[in-house]
């Protein structure tokens, strides 16, 4: 009986294997007009790029508009809606030549003084109160003016390395909307959106999907996929199993669980981008907390803490221990000997008994409880610090709050009723001043910064790195910046989180998401029927 | 009638106020300030202070009180913090699935709940009776996510013979014409569209009917036990009418008069509470949406909307009652 | 709570009130007529194994709910796990056991306001009528408008994750349910005999509401409460799967089955298990409800 099973396993998957190998030798074909399904968790906020401030909003504007410049692969810029640009001398001029013949979705001609009525909508001292990059991304603008219908001048008030490398960030506000669309409707434009990207809008129905469809006169390119369908699925279990029976095309943001048995059993292929965000556990405010403003405590719950086997059991590949707060996937100040406390309780023990604590201490971590791309198991960690910590004498006591109130709690200045914040940063773009100014009171003010680190000579080398023109030096500055972070503790970066993508075996070149930024290649995507 | 539909109407309205008043309350009072989240992760304490003014939300809390109320007054049911759009036009939206799934679910597990409930009826005390009631019990002792996420494995992963989640195939996607898929696929003719859209509704409707099966099925026995005992099922039996023409003349008609009541109550909780199967199954509903405004402290969808939830619950209790005097000719307003 | 409304259920007009037989024979033949169920008796026999287990909990396995093992973590039922490991490490079995106390105190400590609040609130509408019933009513109506489980989410997430909230948002959504059946229940009782003929004694309000009125009523109230121990028990369970229950690492069943989601298809025993304990112990709580109305209410039998 038993070898009568094996025997037909054994012809089962001889009959597998033949039905598959031919269908792998043939070359691949491709339907042009095949619908890509990808999926988000909630309905898109807002599908004005101005904006939009939410992962769920800029999946899609990241499909429909285009910036002066766009990202590659790597995080570097390349030319986009501007096809070149001079630089003055003193680094404050920027005049961009914009590419002739770009059309919006609805005909209207692309053009610089599109650029200008753009500009004059987002920036700071016309932007609505909820344009939230509106600052961030324009902030350093003095003024601006298209000269004619291909030259577009801006003058910025201070030398600013990162200005270009801000421009890229064309799901947000420094997205190109078609100003006749606008001005037909200006109310209705957050559900119209009109720009000059690969798709066009189609529709948007509430809890269900959005649908975009390809869009022919792309300045790029013809899109090589008839359109995206984002499905809306708020269970990410869920949308695990739409991937492996043909629901969904591809998933970003995969949890380390789910990407073995993904490659093992369904055969959907799965590829990591290499990470641009950190988890972060934050002494909040410490310089005003008694327990932790003393270094010897900062340095005994670091000590006490073995990252390495933390992350290895939560997340297996999925999170890269940092050795800094610079996420391997930045631009630059990507080192491999920045120096750091080491992984030893016995010391941190030490260290504790020696600032006066030699009973331990009780410290109370905040937290929250959704899944964050940079720390796909919030809680879970939090429980695991929990744990590791008490094996040396620190007592934490964790509360979770709702996103909502969480964020509330940890912007407030100073931070209230908690000692400790576990939270997590993605990258809006790769240059690494978006990492390291997390740690800056002069950019930050007091509302990213929740360790309230005050540093004035870290302030000065992080100002020096923005201004540097010189990609090596910039690197180096923010090198040293990265450094101070980890000597002076104010924050105990724990990891950096691996985007997992998982795609199914119909996109003939899925590959190609590889390190794709926020879905830029998505309209590169080929899929067989 | 009218007198009796139109006092129970006006009741109504302080309990509503009520309502309104209380979610009002711990939204606006209790909970956190929705400029944070609005601002995204880059929200500085300036931010936020500028936004919560141009939202009107630093004004005196009688005062938007009072704003809410004159536009309830006025039938607006506010916009979106969030989303900028009409609360009413966005719950509209949601309905029709909300709809669709509760009548769906309730139909099936009604069908096969009061025919079980007859059966152990009928055979009381016998083994059937005894096997089907702990069944049913078990059904309503399953907690619904977990079964949901068993089902999904089970018949769509595994098996797959059963769509994961969603409303319909996009392949072969129904035209909206009412934003009922199953009516809409019926108006167009589209009939493999609606076999697809169908097989779309097992699971979900599955996962609320397992419950609903045992509760119908419970309540149908033990009302159709009451009314067994009744005399005049009695004499029609001492009369010697037929054991089987008793069951299905006599008891039947007479027991389902409460059922139906369980029935509306049941249907007016799927309403808005299903949530947590709208989320597992990603079903676009309503629950799903006021429970996302929740954690979004979008407070207009959340206020709107509950009022909205109770305004369908007391329109389906008074609903109810209306039917069950219909039904019942010995009840009279 | 599972996302639908339970009071009707078992609720229902059904129950046989003798008043005119002495209260202590009908208790013994009640105790005579459970004792023969024996689907109810081994119910009752699951649930105070399940109460021993919790409060012997730490004698019984030599882990503790929170120890982490983080080199044992997800692995699956083994000699020395019998019911696996979860995603820290933790042995299931024993947070299953541990997680029994949560589940069970909140289950009984939130019916018990949930009952004592309708009962008060029950035969003070009942007995007066008039506007206080009137007022009453209403209140319950506001309650009742909402599927309990959203406004436990809604109460939940404004006053935050912990035992103590969970307990009162349960307890909450389970008044109206208890105060209207009592309500019910006790206007029945009211036109007896000798309630009036306590009254025409002159017997204060409150003694006959107390002495006359409760203890005919208490049998309905036993069958609903125990009923709704195990609606609690789903409730909490649902609002730990949605993250809002308890606060971690407390080993709460929903929790456990919320945290282990993510290893649904790579460890599924983290969230089976889990989910069968909330089956067996809702399911043994309905069963013993069901028996004991059986036996309290002999004409159904």
């Amino acid at each position: 009986m038993k070898r009568n099973l094996a025997t037909l396993m054994a012809l089962a998957m001889l009959a597998a294997i033949a039905l598959t190998v031919p269908a792998m030798a043939e070359a691949p074909a491709y339907n042009p007009d095949a619908v890509i399904y990808i999926y988000s968790t909630d309905d898109p906020t807002h599908l004005d790029p101005s904006l939009a401030t939410d992962g769920q909003s800029t999946v899609v504007t990241g499909l429909l508009f285009n910036s002066l410049v766009g990202y590659n692969r790597d995080g570097s810029i390349f030319p986009d809606v501007a096809e070149s640009w001079t630089v003055s001398e003193d680094g404050l001029t920027y005049a961009f030549k914009i590419r002739d013949g770009i059309k919006f979705h609805d005909g209207t001609a692309c053009d610089a003084y599109a650029v200008e009525w753009n500009w004059n909508r987002v920036i700071p001292w016309n932007a609505t109160p909820e344009m939230s990059y509106s600052t961030i991304l324009f902030g350093n603008v003095a003024a601006f003016e298209a000269t004619d219908a291909s030259t577009f001048v801006v003058t910025l008030k201070s030398k600013d390395s990162t200005f270009l490398t801000l421009q890229g960030s064309s799901s947000l506000a420094a997205a190109l909307l078609s100003p006749t669309a606008y001005e037909a409707d200006p109310e209705g434009v957050d559900r119209n959106p009109v720009g000059t990207g690969p798709y066009k809008f189609v529709e948007l129905k509430a809890g269900q999907y959005v649908r975009v469809e390809r869009y022919d006169e792309y300045h790029r390119g013809v899109p090589t996929n008839g359109g995206v369908i984002i499905r809306i699925i708020p269970e990410s279990s869920t949308a695990v199993s739409e991937l492996m029976t043909g629901g969904l095309d591809y998933v970003g943001s995969l949890a380390a669980d789910q990407v073995d048995l993904l490659r093992s059993a369904q055969g959907i292929e799965v590829i990591t981008t290499p990470s641009q965000n950190l988890s972060i556990l934050s002494f909040a405010d410490y310089e005003k907390n008694p327990l932790f403003s003393d270094l010897r405590v900062r340095q005994a719950i670091r000590e006490a803490l073995d990252l390495e086997a933390i992350n290895k059991a939560l997340y297996g590949d999925a999170m890269v221990t940092a050795i800094s707060p610079i996420p391997p996937g930045m631009q630059s100040g990507v080192r491999d000997d920045y120096v750091n406390y080491p992984y030893d309780p016995d010391h941190a023990k030490a260290l504790l008994a020696e600032a006066g604590y030699p009973d331990g201490i009780t410290a109370k971590l905040l937290t929250y409880n959704v899944v964050k791309g940079y720390n796909p198991a919030g809680e879970q960690l939090a429980v695991q610090i929990q744990a590791e910590l008490a094996k040396a004498g620190i007592n934490i006591e964790i509360q979770i709050l709702p996103w909502g109130e969480f964020v509330e709690v940890m912007y407030k200045d100073p931070v209230e009723g908690y000692d400790l914040i576990l939270h997590g940063w993605g990258a809006d773009y790769f240059d690494t001043s978006n990492i390291i100014f997390l740690w800056s009171e002069a950019e930050a003010g007091g509302g990213t910064n929740n360790s309230g680190y005050i540093n004035e000579e870290f302030e000065a080398i992080f100002k020096a790195a923005k201004e540097s023109s010189d990609y090596n030096e910039a690197g180096d500055l923010y090198a040293q910046a990265a450094q101070k972070i980890q000597t002076d503790l104010p924050s105990i970066i724990t990891g950096h989180g691996v985007q997992y993508t998982g795609y199914s075996p119909k996109l003939v070149n899925g590959g190609d998401l590889l390190n794709s930024v926020a879905g830029s290649h998505t309209w590169q995507l080929q899929k067989a029927d | 009638m009218i007198k009796y539909i139109a006092k129970r109407v006006l009741m109504a309205i302080p309990v509503i106020w009520g309502i309104v008043t209380i979610v009002f309350i711990l939204m606006r009072v209790f909970s956190h300030n929705p400029a944070f989240l609005l601002l995204g992760q880059h929200a500085t304490a300036d931010k936020v202070a500028e936004l919560t003014r141009y939202l009107g939300l630093d004004q005196p809390i009688w005062k938007q009180y009072l704003i809410y109320l004159g536009q309830l007054a006025r039938g607006d049911l506010g916009t979106s913090l969030f989303t900028k759009q009409p609360v009413l036009t966005e719950i509209m939206e949601r309905m029709p699935a909300t709809i669709e799934l509760a009548v769906f679910s309730v139909v099936i597990s009604s069908i096969i709940g009061v025919t079980l409930g007859v059966v152990c009826a009928v055979k009381q005390n016998s083994v059937l009776d005894r096997v089907l009631q702990v069944t049913g019990l078990t059904g309503i002792s399953l907690p619904r996510f977990w079964l949901g996420l068993m089902l999904i494995i089970a018949a769509a992963v595994r098996l797959k013979i059963l769509p994961v989640s969603g409303r319909f195939n996009f392949m072969n996607q129904p035209e909206t014409i009412t934003g009922f898929m199953l009516i809409d696929c019926v108006i167009t003719g589209d009939w493999s569209a609606l076999g697809s859209t169908l097989r779309y509704l097992i699971l979900p409707s599955l996962t609320i009917a397992v419950a609903s099966i045992g509760s119908f099925m419970r309540y149908t026995r033990s009302t159709m036990l009451e009314v067994i005992r009744q005399d005049y099922i009695r004499t029609a039996r001492a009369k010697g009418v037929a054991e089987s023409r008793v069951v299905s003349r006599h008891a039947l008609k007479n027991a389902l008069i409460p059922v139906v009541t369980v029935i509306g109550m049941e249907l007016g909780g799927l309403f808005s509470g299903s949530v947590l199967t709208e989320t597992i199954f990603a079903w676009p509903g309503v629950g799903q949406y006021i429970v996302n405004g929740i954690n979004n402290t979008d407070y207009a969808v959340v206020q709107s909307g509950c009022m909205l939830v109770a305004v369908i619950a007391v329109a389906m209790n008074l609903l109810i009652d209306i039917l069950y005097g219909y039904l019942d000719p010995r009840i009279r307003y | 709570m599972q996302d639908r409304t339970d009071e009707a259920l078992f609720f229902d007009d059904t129950y046989g009130l003798d008043a005119a037989a002495p209260p202590s024979s009908l208790w013994r033949d009640a105790l005579k007529r459970f004792i023969k169920n024996r689907t109810a008796v081994a119910a009752l026999a699951v649930l105070l194994a399940m109460v021993l287990a919790a409060v012997f909990a730490d004698a019984l396995t030599p882990y503790g709910p929170y120890d982490t093992v983080l080199s044992q973590n997800k692995v699956g039922p083994n000699p020395e796990h019998i019911l696996g490991s979860d995603e820290n490490g933790r042995d299931i079995l024993t947070r299953i056991l541990f997680g029994a106390r949560i589940s069970l105190s909140v289950g009984f400590i939130s019916v018990i306001i949930s009952t004592l609040v309708g009962a008060v609130i029950g035969l003070l509408s009942s007995y007066y009528g008039g506007w206080p019933d009137m007022i009453l009513s209403r209140v319950m109506e506001m309650i009742a408008a909402f599927p309990s489980i959203l406004l436990a989410i809604i109460f939940m997430s404004i006053f935050g994750r912990g035992i103590q909230n969970a307990v009162i948002a349960i307890a909450i959504v389970s008044i109206p349910g208890s105060a209207r059946l009592i309500r019910s229940v006790a206007l029945t009782v009211k036109e007896n005999d000798y309630i009036t003929s306590a009254r025409a004694i002159g017997a204060g309000s409150m003694r006959i509401m107390l002495r006359h009125m409760l203890p005919n009523i208490l049998a309905p109230i036993i069958v609903n409460a125990t009923m709704s121990v195990s609606g609690a028990i789903l409730s909490l369970a649902s609002l730990g799967f949605l993250g809002l229950g308890v606060q971690p690492p407390t080993a709460e069943w929903g929790y456990m089955l919320s945290s282990g989601r993510n290893y649904i298809f790579s460890a599924s025993h983290i969230i089976t298990f889990p989910g069968i304990a909330i089956a067996l112990t809702v399911l043994s709580f309905n069963l013993l409800g069901d028996g004991l109305r059986d036996a309290l209410d002999p004409r159904l039998k």
